[in-house]
């Protein structure tokens, strides 16, 4: 399924929001409140909470798509606990019988705060999560929804491109491939006080940046154009992109969160908001961020601070801003369909530096006997197979090879080593532990 | 309650030995995370001091069995092993933790005390190579290290903490494959130690094995939360873990009453140690990087510290008077009855403390007539000059009863015990100085000969941050004179052989601060701003930084400091970038640093919280003492030392001498009249200013080493009893100089000056300059001249003052005078260079 195939709403724009942060305003005059704001920003996605017991009600969602604007559904229980599957699929068929198509489950469990002390001490916890996550993603499949993947905190406790990445690879080896054919990635891409390029270019272009490093003179993923790192994410563990959907984005007066950019001020706040809708109304972000979802409408509990709509009848300067904006559908710029990634020929290929290559060979020869591994020197060739070990450092064989074969869909591990002498160490050591992998 | 912060309150209730609230508030964290070490290590050493050693010993291994090279868990084994009459078992103990932490003075004199029990006592401890190798760690010569550590290795190829340091030199010295084959190993022998966990998924993050490493670095953080092996590893990387643990919520045992009062304030923080090791760009001067040169050069440092200690063992023969002096109007005033009725029991409180360290404590309340009864004299409401009458009044009553005050302690702000406003004897900004001195008198006011410190309050009228100093106060004895000889050492964690030393300096005054350096022995941090500003400064640098030294720039209202660029940076770069926050200090544990600041109003509190004060700020966090000026204070830009630089170097060199800082502060300024009358002949204004504006605030009987009890302090070098001051020098006058300024300079002093200031401070060459003639006179040293004496000495001639002002912008709301001023003589010669800080 490429990603124009997935449902939008007619006439789409790419902008929305998030709704009140609570199940309190979801009925008849709030509708009529609301609905005009929303038509007049042009909005066509709106972020809605959901609790578990209390479904958004049915005349409120007719109404936002009566009037072409896609709700996406939040179910998000706290602290991260199992959802019953029964009630789960009651309500997850009260949705999609409702028109609904996108919906998420749980919220940014990557950080501590939103688990139990104990649960989060444990070890291996995105293989948890994803084992608590699986039978959602698949109750709703199966009623017809498009399921999304948790949005997590930037950067976080645990690391969120790395606990993205890793769920990813667990759904493929749980067996559950077959979700990707329907399923997106719920994004939080707020801009904090960063200007709003940074980050632009994902891994790719910043690779110094590590998990919880990054140096100073690069950038992560932790601003705006954080779909362009979880879009790299996506793409190097399944070949091809799935849709980003945001739940909540933006940016807030007095965010101060890196001291390198000044504190956001009223303009600051205007003007990149304004630009952030720009951007996507003139088509100039890529094809798999679906759209905004600015934090926040309006709230009348602790949030308020960072409603558009004020509880004293006043509303951000973008409000006007954005109504002023043209009016229209987004320009499109649609991926071509990306055909699912094609069968692998081999297993298992080791990948040699050129350079002293008859060394390297030696030094690996009983590791490839042993274990009856393909092997050279060819990028291409090793493209072929699921699985690739590189041996050697990156003076060896270079990081935009290792990417390429990542892009291929490959599973790619290398094998840090300096010299032939050390590989051949290193590898007659696995050959003795029986160990054909590093980590896989 | 936040997890973090009950762990902090647990500490705090540690040191002032509530032990009961310290073990159910540890239980309590430790129910939701096992793996808390700091909680471990803090439920273990209350238990010891309740005497529950079998308990103890199993959270001490607990310990040890992650972190194997815990000084605190290996120290407190042994103390229990010990109590427990295992003398043997105790001194293993002790022998791997001073072969762990070689540099550690305590575990020095605890390990020769415990062998001399077993009459196998020795003058000395020679080196072991795995001690070396730790040093050499320390120093950054991890090839020499992992040398030294194969030795042992090979004896002892088992040596679970040996393995440790070489896996860490190892990653340190960038060999990979080594390390992380070695920690590989580490880690299935034994699935529980931090330190290999941490560097194995460093390493499989660099190396681009992401899901693993952040994998382990997950286990690591959430088996260690509060960071205790992972922070200082990290330290210098540009990795920065999570402090996720600051989240959660943990029941509250109820808070002993002498707890109440610090713990309002205390932070949440993760408590991580200071690093043993410093990040890569830490200035560290080093004589050789020869092997042989440098294993001798820290057995002579060690030998030295030996010597030192020995010679501590001299007693004072008589405890002197500790006087501490407040206005219990103006207390009632701003707190209310209630707020007094706190602040008065907790001064009472810490009489008893005092006493117990075998001082003579006197509580005085100008105003009230109880304490001031015995010494014949009437209260008097809180002005400057009553006070400073009834100080004298009381000084001279104890002489006369041959007693002598060591120490003043004045408790609260200008509003409490007002500032002696001193007029101002040189040409800036400032319209008068506010002083303490006049509260200790001398036989003139350049002979400082008393110690002085003054514990301030808040601005607000919640008394919580007096109540939390005084507590600190205590806490600076707590379990001292108990008998139980180097346990304070545990208590306070990490006491290395000699005062670790923290310079923090303005990037165009480097030199200056580098010459000052250059005298301090030990291990030295040096951080310039630029480039280091409040962006990349790390709060965990100056933790276990006994003595921390600021030469930054600072102003009358902003409360920060300001580093200031050279000329190698780019016109857009800020000129003074800000260098050092109070909120940067949030996140530090400070205890007992003793911190002297150059800075321009570095100590003017008077209507300030700590929010906006650095030196307010750094006695909340747990500073001793601060010392600083009150007004625009000067120094050199480079060598020789002048003004606040030569203060400091005077001030350091007698604190290591075994002077408590009240003392050390006193000598100093006696030394720097001597040195600047020696050179000059007189003290000109900035001079005189520099003497009478420096004020202490903390604890003036605070020391660098363990704080002693006053029966077990070295007899001081400096006995200002016996001594007599110097005569008053002759000093330059302002008021005579101004009157003077009409008659026109020699032309031809102008243009060397401008050449002068393009070169050493480029900035002030534009500046307006004003020429005064040099005039000077003798008034009785009281800082009362009005200039029109007719002491003989009252003349004018032979230099001139060139004085340049500027006043640059920091923000749209503050901005900063910069005076540069050029002494010179009327052929052109400079004789004195001074700046403003």
């Amino acid at each position: 399924m490429s990603l124009s195939d997935f449902p939008r709403p007619s006439g789409d724009t790419g902008i929305g929001f998030h709704y009140f942060p609570d199940a309190e305003h979801y009925d008849r005059s709030h509708l009529l409140r609301w609905l005009p704001e929303l038509k007049e920003m042009g909005a066509s996605w709106l972020a809605l909470f959901s609790p578990l017991d209390r479904p958004v009600p049915d005349a409120f969602l007719g109404g936002l798509l009566a009037e072409a604007i896609e709700p996406i559904i939040r179910l998000t229980p706290q602290p991260i606990q199992p959802i019953a599957s029964g009630r789960l699929r009651e309500l997850l068929r009260y949705y999609a019988a409702g028109g609904v198509h996108y919906v998420y489950f749980y919220s940014r469990p990557n950080m501590a705060s939103q688990w139990p002390m104990t649960d989060w001490c444990q070890p291996d916890l995105v293989e948890r999560f994803t084992d608590l996550l699986v039978p959602c993603l698949e109750l709703a499949a199966d009623v017809g929804l498009y399921p999304l993947l948790s949005p997590l905190q930037p950067g976080g406790d645990y690391w969120d491109t790395v606990f993205l990445e890793a769920t990813l690879q667990g759904l493929r080896q749980k067996g559950k491939g077959y979700l990707f054919s329907r399923l997106g990635v719920a994004i939080t891409n707020f801009a904090y006080n960063r200007p709003l390029e940074w980050g632009e270019g994902g891994n790719r272009r910043w690779q110094e940046s590590l998990p919880y490093a990054t140096p100073p003179g690069h950038q992560d993923q932790r601003g705006f154009y954080l779909f362009d790192w979880y879009d790299e994410v996506v793409k190097g563990q399944l070949g091809f992109s799935l849709p980003l959907l945001t739940v909540a984005n933006g940016l807030r007066v007095g965010e101060v969160g890196d001291k390198d950019f000044p504190l956001v001020d009223e303009d600051t706040q205007e003007q990149r908001l304004l630009e952030m809708a720009r951007l996507m109304r003139e088509g100039r972000l890529p094809p798999y961020l679906f759209n905004h979802a600015f934090w926040l409408l309006a709230s009348d509990g602790e949030e308020a601070e960072s409603a558009w709509y004020k509880e004293d009848g006043t509303q951000i300067a973008a409000v006007v801003g954005l109504k002023g904006l043209a009016k229209g559908p987004r320009a499109t710029l649609l991926a071509k369909a990306i055909p699912p990634p094609t069968p692998k020929s081999l297993y298992h290929y080791l990948l040699l530096p050129s350079e002293q290559g008859a060394q390297w060979a030696t030094a690996a020869a009983s590791y490839v006997e042993c274990f009856q591994i393909s092997g050279g020197f060819r990028v291409e060739e090793a493209m072929n197979a699921e699985i690739v070990t590189i041996l050697g450092s990156r003076l060896g064989v270079d990081i935009k090879a290792e990417r390429a074969l990542r892009a291929a869909g490959c599973k790619v591990e290398r094998l840090e080593v300096g010299d032939p002498k050390e590989a051949r160490k290193r590898l007659k050591e696995m050959v003795r532990a029986g160990q054909r992998f590093l980590t896989l | 309650m936040k997890l973090a912060k009950l762990a902090a309150q647990a500490r705090v209730g540690l040191a002032l030995g509530q032990h009961q609230y310290v073990i159910a508030a540890s239980q309590a964290i430790l129910s939701h995370t096992p793996g808390h070490l700091q909680a471990r290590c803090l439920i273990a050493q209350a238990l010891l001091e309740t005497g529950e050693l079998s308990q103890a010993i199993y959270h001490f291994n607990q310990v040890l069995e992650m972190d194997p090279e815990s000084e605190v868990a290996r120290e407190g084994l042994a103390v229990a092993l010990d109590r427990q009459g295992k003398l043997k078992g105790a001194i293993g103990q002790l022998e791997l933790a001073y072969e762990t932490h070689p540099a550690n003075p305590s575990l020095r004199d605890a390990l020769l005390s415990f062998r001399s029990q077993l009459d196998r006592g020795q003058k000395g401890l020679s080196l072991s190579p795995v001690a070396t190798g730790r040093l050499l760690a320390q120093r950054g010569s991890y090839g020499k290290a992992i040398k030294l550590f194969d030795v042992a290795l090979q004896s002892q190829p088992q040596r679970l903490d040996v393995r440790l340091a070489r896996a860490e030199c190892l990653w340190r010295c960038r060999r990979w494959g080594e390390a992380e084959d070695l920690c590989r190993q580490l880690l299935r022998e034994n699935p529980r130690l931090l330190k290999p966990k941490v560097i194995l998924a460093l390493l499989l993050l660099q190396r681009g094995q992401k899901v693993v490493g952040v994998e382990l670095l997950h286990q690591a953080t959430v088996a260690d939360p509060s960071g205790t092996v992972a922070t200082p590893l990290l330290q210098g990387t540009p990795f920065q873990l999570p402090s996720f643990v600051g989240s959660w919520e943990v029941a509250e045992p109820s808070i002993p009453a002498p707890l109440e009062a610090s713990v309002e304030l205390v932070e949440e923080t993760t408590l991580a140690p200071a690093p043993e090791v410093p990040p890569q760009d830490v200035v560290l001067w080093s004589s050789s990087d020869e092997p042989d040169t440098e294993i001798a050069q820290f057995q002579n440092i060690l030998n030295r510290l030996s010597q030192g200690l020995e010679g501590r063992a001299k007693a004072r023969v008589s405890g002197g008077i500790y006087l501490i002096v407040t206005s219990a109007a103006n207390l009632t005033a701003k707190y209310g009855e209630g707020g007094f009725q706190r602040l008065h029991g907790k001064l009472e409180r810490l009489c008893q403390v005092l006493g117990s360290q075998g001082y003579q404590p006197r509580l005085v309340y100008v105003d009230r007539r109880e304490g001031l009864a015995g010494y014949q004299v009437s209260p008097a409401e809180a002005k400057a000059a009553e006070v400073a009458d009834i100080m004298g009044r009381i000084y001279r009553w104890h002489q006369d009863q041959g007693e002598a005050v060591e120490h003043l302690l004045l408790v609260g702000n200008g509003d409490i015990i007002p500032f002696y406003h001193l007029p101002n004897p040189t040409e800036d900004e400032d319209p008068h100085i506010l002083s303490d001195a006049p509260y200790a008198p001398g036989e003139h006011i350049f002979a400082p000969r008393n110690s002085v410190g003054r514990l301030p309050d808040g601005a607000s009228s919640d008394p919580s941050y007096l109540l939390l100093l005084l507590d600190l106060l205590m806490g600076q004895y707590s379990g001292v004179g108990n008998g139980k000889g180097w346990w304070p050492g545990v208590v306070k964690a990490i006491r290395p052989a000699y005062p670790r030393t923290l310079g923090y300096v303005a990037l165009v005054w480097r030199p200056a601060s580098e010459a000052f350096l250059e005298q301090v022995s030990g291990n030295k941090f040096l951080r310039t701003c630029p480039p280091t500003t409040q962006r990349s400064w790390e709060a965990t640098w100056m933790e276990g930084r006994q003595f921390q030294l600021y030469n930054l720039h600072g102003t009358l209202n902003s409360p920060h400091w300001y580093g200031q660029k050279d000329s190698s940076y780019p016109a857009d770069y800020p000129l003074f970038p800000v260098a050092l926050t109070p909120q940067l200090l949030a996140q530090a544990d400070l205890s007992g640093a003793i911190v002297f600041t150059e800075a321009c109003y570095g100590t003017h509190i008077v209507g300030k919280s700590a929010d906006a004060s650095l030196a307010l700020e750094f006695l909340r966090r747990g500073a001793a003492v601060v010392v600083g000026f009150t007004t625009t204070s000067y120094g050199s830009s480079e060598p020789p030392l002048g003004g606040a630089d030569l203060l400091a170097q005077f001030f350091w060199r007698s604190l290591v001498s075994g002077l408590t800082a009240g003392e050390a502060l006193a000598r100093s300024k006696e030394e720097f009249v001597a040195v600047m009358n020696q050179r000059q002949g007189y003290l000109d204004g900035d001079d005189q200013k520099m003497v009478l504006q420096g004020i202490l605030l903390g604890n003036p009987a605070a020391c660098l080493a363990p704080l002693p009890s006053e029966n077990g302090r070295e007899a001081m070098a400096y006995d200002t009893k016996s001594m007599t001051a110097p005569p008053c020098p002759s000093l330059f006058c302002k008021f005579k100089a101004k009157a003077a300024a009409n008659s026109s300079p020699p032309e031809d002093i102008l243009p060397p000056v401008w050449r002068h200031l393009r070169r050493k401070a480029p900035e002030m060459a534009e500046g307006h300059l004003e020429v005064r003639p040099r005039a000077l006179c003798h008034s009785e040293g009281r800082g009362s001249c009005s200039g029109d004496c007719s002491h003989p000495m009252a003349q004018q001639g032979g230099a001139y003052l060139v004085t340049s002002r500027k006043a640059i912008a920091l923000s749209e709301k503050d901005s900063l005078m910069r005076i540069a001023r050029v002494t010179v003589d009327d052929q052109g010669n400079i004789l004195k260079t001074v700046v403003s800080k």
